[in-house]
């Protein structure tokens, strides 16, 4: 009998051993590093917007205006963001373990939304890159999250992910022609951060659902702060290494709180 | 006591039982320890995994074409065309197919060192149109109703085929053809001298190539121009024939290449990252005769005194690189 009870219970610490020491594939998506017992949802959108109040999304294939009097039409606009961050009032930060998400707008793809799961409190403000970090932009075979070197977001023959991929026509006035751009920026020295003030009032409790729009002023990687000269460089892939530089910068302010609110 | 021992046993052993995680032994060289990363080292069962895929043509999209296609094992896994045109479009490449050795002292991969690592390399030719042309997702989905689940399972435990296990195992692979058995190994080893016109032949070597081709690996594992090209205009194929300058926008890479090893000479005919050359013979001349005047080539060459160079200097010297030649190795 006694040897019974030893045996069961060498078995039960046995699988709480078990269980503890193989927790090294921990859930990627919600692993907040500051622990709370009580988690919000948080239905978080990436809106791809024009600067044109009554048409804010963007309709591909559809003609807009850049700041600077360009005409553009967007076939798609892809990006990879992470880095997900919360900045509390207390400058104390929740951070998403690492994790990537593609969000695009595509012709037959419209992906956009995910769900955050972070701990109940009053934050300031978030942050996430747009892009890709250097420590798993450095080889194609680290995926974290959704990152996938099969889907031309990456880059073969100089490692590394595209971190803002944009195509599309522009109307060049010179020749009185629609001619194409690609956009495919990404490089570890444009890696862009951005960061987005919250609603100071907004303190969001476990027991309501919230909802966070953002919104990606998508034009602007053409003329703000840095005008493009689409015509003289209607390609950006890598390089010119100055050219991408300024649009990176561009798209890295592109980005504006659009909404965040209990559901 | 013991029962702490008996739960620590069942604990470690409930984790590392579900693969076989033994390490590849054969990963040495007179160098040191090879050098692998941390998160793909290489073991018995994935470096065999990397081995069959390496060779088999249905990881291109035609099922007709393997990276043994332009990688011969018995060629030091170069393919002796001038450019490759075996690809599944039939069409020529732009660069040169390199040997493949020692690979793992590399820190770039491709010509101009763009590809940081051979795991990322690998999805180069997988993907590219005119080279293996696949599609990773249904390569996968394909893979996974073959006999290839349960060769994945004994590597990572599980039978899943993912296009990043896929480029692991080439990885491991790819690490493990090492090359240190030429003659002029065995006289290290055996702490033999060599004759007297292969020292005379190695002491050309040492004061004309040894700049660049640093005697071990035989390669500083740098990038060089060297003078092949005066004029570099072609903007196409995203710079293609501006050497390593299309990676790092810096000037001064305009042109250079990375330094291939001079081990195994005999077996990588032809030379340079466009095959230009056929023979040794072309390669010498140009650099003991057609490289001076070219504004683009190293300083190294540029500075060296190389057209001193005599005919029978020259003879010594295809000695001395045919010592480096590892017959075992080029079967």
């Amino acid at each position: 009998m006694k040897n019974k009870i030893t045996l069961s219970l060498v078995l039960a610490l046995a699988s709480i051993l078990f269980i503890t020491s193989c927790q090294k594939e921990e859930d990627p998506i919600n692993n907040p590093s500051v622990p709370s017992e009580k988690m919000v949802t948080l239905d978080v959108h990436f809106n791809t917007v024009s600067n044109e109040q009554t048409r804010p999304l963007i309709w591909l294939g559809t003609p807009y205006l850049t700041e600077e009097g360009d005409s553009i039409i967007f076939d798609f606009v892809r990006y990879w963001i992470g880095g997900i961050e919360f900045v509390s009032e207390d400058d104390s930060v929740w951070v998403e373990a690492p994790y990537y998400r593609l969000i695009e707008q595509t012709g037959t793809s419209n992906k956009n939304s995910f769900t955050l799961q972070i701990p109940e409190g009053h934050y300031k403000s978030m942050r996430f890159v747009v892009g890709v970090k250097p420590n798993q932009n450095s080889s194609l075979d680290s995926i974290v999250g959704e990152l996938n070197p099969t889907i031309g977001m990456s880059w073969n023959w100089n490692t590394g992910y595209i971190f803002m991929k944009n195509e599309g026509k522009f109307y060049n006035s010179s020749n009185s022609e629609w001619e194409t751009f690609k956009y495919h920026l990404g490089m570890n020295e444009n890696l862009q951060t951005v960061t987005l003030p919250l609603d100071n009032s907004t303190h969001i409790h476990a027991d309501k659902s919230y909802e966070l729009n953002i919104n990606y002023h998508a034009l602007k990687i053409f003329s703000e702060p840095n005008v493009m000269d689409l015509q003289a460089f209607p390609t950006l892939m890598v390089g010119p290494a100055d050219q991408t530089a300024r649009a990176s910068e561009n798209y890295g302010k592109a980005f504006e709180l659009g909404s965040f609110e209990a559901k | 006591m013991r029962l702490f021992l008996l739960l620590l046993t069942i604990s470690l052993g409930s984790c590392f039982s579900k693969e076989d995680g033994s390490p590849y032994l054969a990963l040495n060289s007179p160098y040191g320890e090879v050098p692998q990363p941390e998160h793909n080292r290489a073991t018995q069962k994935g470096v065999e995994l990397g081995k069959k895929l390496f060779f088999d043509p249905r990881l291109s999209q035609t099922g007709t074409v393997s990276c043994a296609t332009c990688h011969h094992p018995d060629k030091s896994f170069s393919d002796g065309l001038t450019l490759s045109n075996t690809g599944i479009s039939g069409n020529t490449l732009l660069r040169h197919s390199p040997a493949l050795f020692n690979l793992a002292w590399y820190s770039g991969f491709f010509w101009d060192g763009g590809s940081k690592n051979l795991e990322s390399q690998a999805f180069g030719p997988l993907t590219h149109e005119d080279e293996m042309g696949v599609n990773l997702i249904e390569l996968c989905e394909k893979l996974q109703k073959t006999e290839y689940p349960e060769l994945f399972k004994e590597v990572w435990g599980d039978d899943t085929i993912t296009s990043q296990r896929i480029v692991r195992a080439l990885a491991q692979y790819q690490r493990s053809l090492l090359s240190f058995g030429s003659p002029y190994d065995e006289a290290l080893a055996n702490k033999t001298t060599l004759s007297p016109e292969l020292l005379a032949g190695k002491a050309i070597y040492t004061q004309y190539c040894a700049p660049c081709h640093t005697e071990g690996l035989f390669t500083d594992l740098g990038y060089h121009a060297n003078g092949m090209d005066s004029l570099i205009e072609d903007r196409s194929h995203e710079l293609m024939y501006w050497g390593r300058y299309r990676i790092t926008n810096d000037s001064s890479d305009i042109g250079k290449y990375k330094t291939p090893s001079l081990r195994n000479l005999s077996f990588t005919a032809p030379y340079m990252h466009d095959g230009r050359f056929r023979d040794l013979n072309a390669v010498l001349n140009h650099y003991f005769r057609d490289h001076s005047n070219n504004p683009l080539a190293d300083s190294i060459l540029r500075n060296g005194n190389y057209a001193q160079v005599g005919e029978n200097e020259k003879r010594l010297l295809l000695l001395f690189l045919k010592s480096l030649d590892d017959e075992g190795f080029n079967q």
